[in-house]
């Protein structure tokens, strides 16, 4: 155990320096050190009463001279020299030292190795420095480490509200979401109007409760961010203004977050992003695939010319009168089926989609079976649909990496929650970096905003309080 | 004390500070649907304007509507978030009130749209009618003094002088007891809600 070195010690102390050094000091120097130096500071490792190495500290304002560590000979190579001067950096923190400082000889290839593996960096090299001739480095810490700067970001493009903290070094302080599913399911669809009034309802509390969470104060978050678009105007307003208020009264610069970017970059929490990057975004209001060659080069390559995927899995669930949300109750009721009915696979150019086509084939389909009189399979026909429509999605993304070969492929959206999409995802890119969101970030979240919004904070892409909220932005933008 | 005092919910813009019974600075400008992205600009503007900092503020006081569903979310957020967070106390007021301020004999009408208004009776403190949205055909206008949207019922236009009428009203005022509950008064329910 380390602690501050005491006068029973010496004994053994002058023994190992003398085992140590050419030039050792010498009892007295030790006993003036423990007695009366106001600058100086000796600690001991001991072990059953062995003292195993020891070390001392100077103070000379904000800079502190480390004058020595020793590791009793039998001791060496065992880790106690690390430990010794982890301790030492501690302490000398504590004190409120700034700067750390050592001489080494330049020989000692060791305990250099050991400085450098704790962030000591030589500054400069003094010659014959020691009695012996030899040269010794000048090494210097910085105690004082820049803290990783943190995101309060907000979350309210669509019926969900949200609010989350994290650091530059993804440490997630809180994520607190809403969602009005159950209020919007009894109308079978996001209804505008009741979304946004939902938002002010909640704002307040979720934005309180992410702090509180987090167990800081909005002083002490480095920015603030919210969905600038695209999304509802109504619902984009309230976590727009939300955000601004927080902004304006704790002068904090402000973040305007592009809704997809936030989709993609919550994968960074489950491993850094590869560039270029594919990444395949599905949801309810998109399907897009988008080129990333940087954090800030977005570049649609393909999107649907109609119906967004999960638009279309809900309209194929009202036809099978399932209910509302479509997605997880058609990614159900297909776990079940088999391959029975055909649909016809949309035929689109180059990378885009179409998905109305084959939703108009399903009601063809369902109409023609109760005109025979065939009670529909519904396991079946959801099986039909999804297989057919998840294909096209997979089947355009290996399309598009041929022409745009990339390191990390990413899947992002509400949809990239569906079990078979994820199935094939990994079955086709099993040969790329393929990062697949987790299954709590996939619907939306302000914790995917804050992720974004780091990337913006770096390159410091701030918005002004007068930033209109942007209903229909594209990626690229 | 010093209060910031917000009104989003119709035609205006509308900020003031109000320290102890003074308005120190205040804005109000014509702004129809563009509050939100005015709205901080106009704050700003009246914290230089009194050479306050916003740190002083102890409380603030915004109209809770009737009025564009969109534009009295917009003080109604500001005033929630920096309630809750600061925390600062909250007080709201009737956007038609604001319109009465401290007259006799008033009635207080608004642009509901669909053939209605928003209306409100008021006599100095008093309410003699509370707020309600009713067919413009039902109003019964000739005993009172018009304000707001006179011209929907063949009179002037007359929205007073809305940062006075803060301070007019303050003793109207109504506090906040839990601010995360504070909702905006709609008066119609969203015609979505019904469909």
């Amino acid at each position: 155990m380390i602690e501050r070195m005491k006068k029973e010690d010496l004994d053994q102390v002058v023994e190992i320096e003398k085992d140590s050094f050419d030039h050792p000091w010498n009892r007295g120097y030790f006993e003036n050190e423990l007695n009366d130096s106001e600058i100086g500071e000796l600690f001991a490792d001991i072990e059953n009463g062995e003292v195993i190495a020891y070390g001392e500290l100077w103070y000379m304002f904000e800079n502190c001279d480390l004058t020595k560590i020793v590791v009793k000979k039998d001791y060496r190579h065992r880790g106690y020299g690390r430990k010794m001067l982890k301790h030492l950096t501690h302490i000398a923190k504590e004190r409120g030292c700034e700067f750390m400082h050592l001489e080494v000889d330049v020989k000692n290839d060791d305990a250099i190795k050991l400085y450098k593996m704790n962030g000591f960096t030589t500054v400069r090299t003094r010659k014959n420095y020691y009695e012996n001739g030899s040269d010794a480095y000048d090494m210097i810490k910085g105690l004082i480490e820049a803290k990783p700067r943190k995101v309060l970001a907000i979350e309210s493009s669509c019926d969900e509200t949200a609010c989350a903290i994290i650091d530059e070094e993804l440490n997630v302080y809180s994520s607190v979401v809403t969602s009005q599913i159950d209020v919007h399911s009894r109308f079978g669809g996001v209804v505008p109007e009741v979304a946004s009034r939902m938002h002010v309802e909640q704002i307040s509390t979720i934005v309180k409760e992410a702090v509180e969470q987090a167990k800081i104060k909005v002083e002490d978050v480095d920015a603030i961010a919210y969905t600038i678009g695209p999304g509802l105007i109504g619902s984009l307003h309230v976590g727009g203004i939300a955000a601004k208020s927080l902004a304006f009264f704790y002068d904090k610069p402000l973040i305007g977050v592009h809704h997809l970017k936030g989709h993609i970059f919550i994968n960074e929490l489950i491993k850094p992003l590869s560039y270029p990057v594919m990444a395949l975004v599905v949801s309810g209001g998109h399907t897009e695939l988008v080129y990333i060659e940087n954090d800030e080069s977005f570049r649609i390559i393909g999107t649907t010319l109609d119906d967004a995927i999960g638009e279309a899995y809900d309209k194929v669930a009202r036809v099978m009168q399932e209910g509302y949300p479509g997605g997880p109750i058609i990614d159900k009721l297909a776990r079940e089926g088999k391959a029975h009915y055909r649909l016809p696979t949309p035929k689109v150019d180059a990378y885009d989609f179409s998905f109305s086509g084959l939703k108009n084939a399903v009601l063809q389909l369902v109409k023609k079976e109760e005109a025979d009189g065939n009670e529909i399979n519904k396991n079946d026909l959801a099986y039909a649909f999804q297989e057919t429509a998840l294909n096209v999605l997979v089947n355009k993304t290996e399309e598009a990496l041929k022409e745009y070969p990339c390191r990390s492929v990413v899947l992002a959206g509400g949809v990239a929650a569906n079990s078979r999409l994820r199935e094939l995802m990994q079955e086709r890119f099993a040969d790329h970096d393929l990062i697949l969101p987790p299954l709590k970030y996939c619907t939306d979240n302000a914790l995917m905003i804050a992720c974004a919004a780091l990337h913006y904070l770096k390159h410091e892409k701030f918005v002004d309080l007068d930033a209109p909220s942007m209903p229909s932005m594209s990626i690229e933008d | 004390m010093l209060t910031l005092c917000i009104d989003t919910a119709y035609k205006y813009l509308t900020c003031a500070l109000i320290r102890d019974d003074q308005i120190i600075a205040a804005y109000s400008k014509e702004c129809f649907k563009q509050q939100s992205e005015q709205v901080f600009t106009a704050i700003k503007e009246v914290f230089s304007a009194a050479g306050a900092r916003k740190e002083e503020i102890d409380s603030i006081c915004i109209s809770e509507g009737p009025g564009s569903y969109t534009g009295v979310r917009i003080a109604m957020t500001i005033a929630k978030v920096i309630g809750e967070l600061k925390p600062c106390d909250v007080y709201t007021i009737s956007s038609l009130r604001l319109y009465a301020a401290n007259r006799s004999n008033c009635m207080a009408v608004m642009d509901a749209r669909a053939d209605r208004v928003y209306v409100g009776i008021y006599n100095g403190s008093e309410v003699v009618m509370e707020d309600c949205a009713l067919p413009i055909k039902e109003i019964d206008a000739k005993d009172y003094l018009i304000v707001g949207d006179g011209a929907l019922l063949g009179r002037e236009n007359d929205y007073g002088n809305i940062p006075q009428a803060f301070l007019l009203t303050r003793p109207m005022w109504k506090k906040a007891d839990q601010i995360a509950y504070l909702t905006p008064k709609y008066l119609k329910e969203s015609e979505s809600y019904q469909r």
